[in-house]
């Protein structure tokens, strides 16, 4: 049963009460708050996702609530825990659902540690997959949107989980995180860029969300092959666009410092990063704008899948 | 001297470069990749013979792999030597 099958009513209800245990990708992630920004955010942004059956069988124990009474009444705010923990210092109320966000960030990059974890989004097309390496602030997310616009599968657009066994690349297609200008950028794609609510003042500035396509969701236990590695640097001067190759050795390199556990996992973090430098053409992109790199990358998936 | 790859170093060469990682230090170094031939031959006669005491030499029977370049490997913490 998926998330929209539910009536908003009785959806909010388990919601509060037991939790809805949301399938992620590998992860099942129990997710329970009275909160109505927790509510409606889940309802837009998650419609599509499988609602597990047994909660009991989730990874992780998710809650988002204010972390006193007295705070439900005076500047109200919102905490979030994982297993019992707050990792976090509470946030105002109305950045409940970027704090959701955030946090299941978290959990996934300081817990998965049976795979490989970058810090980059990943779209496949004709079973090839693409990975946007950058740092933040770098228009990844905005590009992210743009080529799940143009049709390419989101897998993620914050964390790459590569297979330590396999190299291949694991979904975890959530929603896209975009910020401040790139909100509106997204939004003019079109209608089908599915934008929720925007929340003003957070430390990142206005941040919304793009809903992730029903199709990315449907397919979201499908692995795909790493074929490219882009490395995005969005700056408004930049035209035209440079696009230019990046060495393996040196590709390793600057993946390492987008990695969250390479250093733990040591070894296996080396193999596997190695592997997917090996099977991957990797190139360096400046850009002012979406129009100018999208087509580049439709170039280069076309001519390097005939 | 004699060396032998450290037990906690792993490698890889590619044409842009040769990146070394121990686990001991969980430090990655970017070589160039002239010190390629110089890990090759290294690892190769630590695994045909782990004691290391074949290896003296052999890293002069590879082209490209001095001497120098061994020793700086050694600077590293990616050769260590075998008494």
């Amino acid at each position: 049963m998926r998330v929209a099958d539910f009536p908003p009513d009785q959806f909010d209800r388990k919601l509060a009460d037991s939790g809805v245990p949301l399938r992620c990708g590998p992860f099942v992630v129990c997710i329970s708050s009275r909160l109505p920004h927790i509510a409606a955010g889940l309802r837009f942004h998650y419609a599509d996702f499988e609602v597990h059956a047994d909660p009991e069988a989730s990874d992780f124990d998710i809650r988002l609530e204010p972390p006193s009474v007295l705070r439900r009444l005076v500047r109200p705010q919102v905490n979030f825990t994982c297993d019992g923990r707050a990792p976090f210092r509470p946030l105002p109320i109305d950045q409940a659902f970027p704090m959701l966000e955030w946090g299941l960030n978290w959990v996934i990059s300081s817990h998965a540690h049976d795979h490989l974890v970058v810090h980059g989004a990943v779209l496949e097309r004709n079973g090839r997959a693409l990975i946007l390496a950058a740092d933040p602030g770098s228009g990844k997310s905005t590009l992210c949107a743009g080529l799940v616009h143009a049709g390419w599968r989101l897998l993620s657009d914050e964390l790459t989980l590569v297979n330590l066994d396999n190299g291949r690349l694991v979904p975890v297609a959530r929603p896209i995180s975009l910020k401040n200008e790139s909100i509106d950028v997204v939004r003019a794609l079109g209608p089908e860029a599915a934008v929720g609510a925007v929340c003003y003042g957070t430390g990142k500035g206005a941040v919304a969300h793009m809903r992730p396509p029903s199709e990315s969701v449907a397919r979201i236990s499908e692995a795909a092959v790493p074929a490219w590695i882009i490395f995005p640097k969005f700056a408004r001067t930049q035209t035209p666009p440079v696009v230019e190759e990046v060495g393996h050795a040196h590709a390793f390199m600057e993946l390492t410092r987008h990695c969250f556990n390479y250093a733990l996992l040591g070894g296996a973090a080396f193999g596997a990063l190695a592997g997917l430098v090996d099977r991957c053409r990797v190139l360096r992109a400046r850009y002012g704008h979406l129009d100018q790199i999208l087509p580049v990358i439709e170039q280069l998936a076309a001519e390097e899948t005939r | 001297m004699t060396y032998r790859l450290a037990s906690d170093v792993t490698w890889r060469c590619w044409d842009d470069g040769c990146v070394v990682f121990s686990a001991a230090t969980a430090q990655t170094l970017l070589l160039s990749s002239e010190y390629g031939p110089a890990l090759a031959a290294v690892a190769e006669a630590s695994v045909t013979h782990p004691s290391g005491m074949a290896i003296e030499g052999a890293s002069a029977r590879v082209p490209g792999a001095d001497q120098a370049l061994v020793e700086r490997l050694f600077e590293l913490g990616i050769l260590e030597s075998v008494l």
